[in-house]
């Protein structure tokens, strides 16, 4: 069953990784330090969501 | 006219206090980037960043999509802190759940969360909402 704590704890220790999620995110399918790796990484790209998990002791300001 | 919302998503956070895992939500958008009738087969997620003046993306997914980084227009990007970066200006199209967006943006080899901005990206649809108490976007095309 999808529980966000258990995706979160697997998150923590992925910080200032990129992950590739399936659509749902429920699942984390890749990671990679750097986005280019991810890329290289991943066969089957459709339906997937990428995205950069954050220092997650700190706040974000862009 | 279409719309179409989205969730703010769970990042990882650290309770200061307990040091226990907790979560952020964020504004998280997830978007397809072509350029050059290259489409990426994937989806990015983006901030939706109403203080950044223009979208703002790493150089590495425009390569993706076979942008020649450098060969923008060389722009200069301050923010937090008062730190500068190089970033270089590239006419692209986004696809938000299937909708076109025809616009530009600045790619940088030091940006690593792309954002979407004010220009560019708000001014390309009708209306954006945030709800922040119910911690949703809501884009009307």
């Amino acid at each position: 069953m999808y529980n966000v704590l258990m995706i979160l704890n697997d998150l923590i220790k992925l910080q200032n990784k990129w992950v590739a999620f399936s659509k749902d995110r429920k699942k984390i399918v890749n990671k990679a330090s750097s986005l280019e790796d991810l890329l290289k990484k991943i066969k089957k790209k459709e339906d997937l969501i990428i995205s950069f998990i954050q220092p997650a002791d700190r706040y974000l300001s862009p | 006219m279409k719309d179409v919302t989205f969730y703010y998503v769970p990042d990882p956070g650290i309770d200061k206090a307990t040091r226990k895992v907790v979560e952020i939500l964020r504004p998280k958008i997830p978007v397809r980037l072509s350029a050059h009738h290259n489409m990426s087969k994937i989806l990015v997620d983006c901030l939706f960043d109403t203080g950044s003046d223009r979208n703002l993306f790493p150089a590495d997914w425009g390569r993706s999509v076979g942008l020649r980084i450098d060969r923008g227009k060389e722009v200069k990007i301050g923010g937090i802190g008062g730190k500068e970066i190089t970033a270089f200006t590239h006419q692209i199209v986004l696809f938000v759940q299937g909708n076109k967006i025809i616009t530009e943006a600045d790619f940088s080899e030091e940006q690593t969360t792309p954002l979407l901005g004010r220009i560019g990206f708000m001014d390309k649809v009708s209306e954006v909402i945030v709800n922040q108490r119910k911690k949703f976007i809501q884009i009307i095309f």
